[in-house]
């Protein structure tokens, strides 16, 4: 199983998922960008799920975990890409992705990613 | 088609199966997904609660309509209260939050049998 | 010849008369599935004299396979007759000489010998022109629902949903699917729902109206409803229906106003 590269952008990380998750493949993913957020102090991540095409409770969950451990970190996170089928799917599921952010394409992701950057609010 | 479920990889090659079987099958990019999701769900209900069970697919139909019916057994221990399970939200035993009621939301047809101890048995059915 | 004779081979000759003289391919099949009898129809259709045709497996002269029929290709009806004892009726597709689709309906009888089924009768009658004509209606209404839910792009990013009349379950369906595809085509931040033009909105319909906002959510475009008159409102709020969530106005203006602001623009006079 190869790993999913984690690239630097600006002052974010970005994660292409481009090939199907397995379950072990997900977690391995959110450990490596919680610790790459830590050792780059990113302030934000961005993660393009454009390829992925299903998207069940566990994932779901897994991206919601991942939002909010980054965002404990003090970096927000950004889906991209989500296709229409799956948010379909996703709503009438019932899962939610409450805290995850998502933007339509990598340029409005980086867009509110940065616009994060000057919200900072106490 | 029946497929077993032993391992996380196996929830993937189901989900991606079904998937390609139900385009096959003539359904549309959105029903597909949902079958695929469904499938998903239920695998990793086998392989959470009872290390591992199988997954029929099967294309189903009649005189005026076609469609899919998904199978899936396993030997576990079995759902304590059915019910309580299917109530969303409900997270330890089989419930998963999300698993069995979403699927549920998701296909046209959902039935489920277990007993303590029996293992269990979901079938759920989408038409075109 | 004796009148006994004479009235069982006029008989047969009825029977004969009968069976090769329609337009449905009729096989009397052994247990085994092997082809026991076939009519006129069957040998015209597959190119076959009787004696070829008899002993063969049906799926073999009928689909050129060495195995019964299975998904996710043709269903076999006989499987689920042996299962339920009753007759059973399937839609095969098959492809003729020139390579386009030729539905058949396929129909499995059982007989019974002794309270067994002993032997299955299969018949086959072409039914394309059927559900050709069905599919057809299904496209028109399919190309009405598209044209009575038009997503129009009003400015860079903004697109607007203007809904006309009575929205059914089958409608709300299209219009989602439409709209987020029209999101993700457009790459539109905003979309506008206007319900002006809706006389009633049910439970099931706000439902689903809820539900295509939250799904245009995920894909990360905001959605402002407008057009609610005074009386869906009640409705609305009569049903207990939770618009959580949903930015609402009562008119377009006012939407289009916050619109842009979003966007970060501003009408002003010229």
């Amino acid at each position: 199983m190869s790993k999913i590269p984690i690239l630097k952008i600006e002052d974010f990380l970005l994660v292409s998922v481009q090939t199907e998750l397995h379950d072990k493949m997900a977690e391995e993913l959110q450990k490596d960008i919680v610790e790459k957020l830590a050792q780059t102090n990113a302030r934000g991540v961005l993660i393009d799920v454009t390829s992925l095409d299903v998207v069940d409770s566990f994932l779901g969950r897994l991206i919601g975990d991942t939002a909010n451990m980054t965002r404990i970190m003090g970096a927000r996170t950004v889906l991209v890409g989500l296709q229409p089928a799956v948010a379909i799917t996703l709503v009438e599921f019932g899962v939610e992705l409450k805290g995850v952010h998502t933007a339509l394409n990598m340029d409005k992701g980086l867009q509110w990613l940065r616009q994060s950057l000057q919200d900072v609010s106490f | 088609m029946q497929i077993e479920i032993r391992t996380v990889e196996d929830i993937v090659t189901s989900r991606s199966l079904a998937k390609e079987m139900a385009r096959e099958t003539g359904f549309g990019i959105v029903d597909q997904t949902k079958i695929a999701t469904v499938i998903s769900e239920l695998a990793r209900n086998i392989i959470k609660y009872a290390g591992e069970g199988v997954l029929s697919i099967s294309v189903i139909g009649d005189r005026y309509r076609k469609g899919m019916e998904i199978t899936c057994d396993d030997w576990g221990p079995g759902i304590e209260n059915i019910e309580l399970a299917l109530k969303e939200g409900y997270s330890t035993g089989r419930g998963l939050g999300m698993g069995l009621p979403g699927a549920k939301k998701l296909m046209d047809e959902f039935v489920i049998e277990s007993g303590v101890g029996k293992g269990t048995r979901v079938m759920v059915r989408k038409w075109l | 010849m004796d009148e006994e004779q004479k009235d069982v081979r006029h008989q047969l000759e009825i029977y004969a008369k009968i069976f090769d003289n329609v337009d449905e391919e009729i096989m009397l099949l052994g247990k085994d599935l092997k082809i026991l009898w076939a009519n006129k129809k069957v040998l015209t259709m597959y190119d076959l004299g009787r004696s070829e045709a008899i002993s063969e497996f049906c799926y073999k002269v009928t689909h050129r396979l060495e195995h019964p029929c299975k998904p996710p290709h043709d269903i076999c009806p006989l499987e689920e007759v042996l299962r339920s004892g009753k007759p059973t009726t399937v839609l095969h597709t098959h492809f003729d000489k020139q390579g386009n689709k030729v539905y058949v309906e396929v129909s499995g009888y059982p007989v019974y010998e002794d309270g067994e089924i002993s032997e299955f009768i299969h018949i086959s009658r072409n039914v394309t022109e059927r559900v050709m004509a069905e599919e057809r209606l299904r496209e028109h209404q399919r190309a009405i629902v598209e044209l009575s839910t038009p997503v129009i792009k009003l400015w860079e990013g903004i697109i607007i949903l203007p809904l006309i009349g009575v929205i059914d379950s089958n409608r709300a369906k299209q219009i989602m699917e439409n709209l987020l595809q029209a999101i993700v085509d457009t790459q539109a931040s905003i979309a506008i729902i206007d319900i002006t033009g809706v006389p009633m909105v049910d439970t099931e319909v706000a439902d689903r109206l809820i539900r295509t906002v939250k799904a245009a959510g995920l894909l990360g475009t905001r959605c402002i409803m407008v057009g609610i008159k005074p009386d869906i409102a009640q409705s609305i709020v009569n049903i207990g229906v939770d618009l959580a969530g949903v930015v609402t106005f009562s008119s377009l203006q006012a939407g289009l106003e916050v619109a842009l602001k979003q966007i970060g623009l501003r009408v002003v006079k010229a």
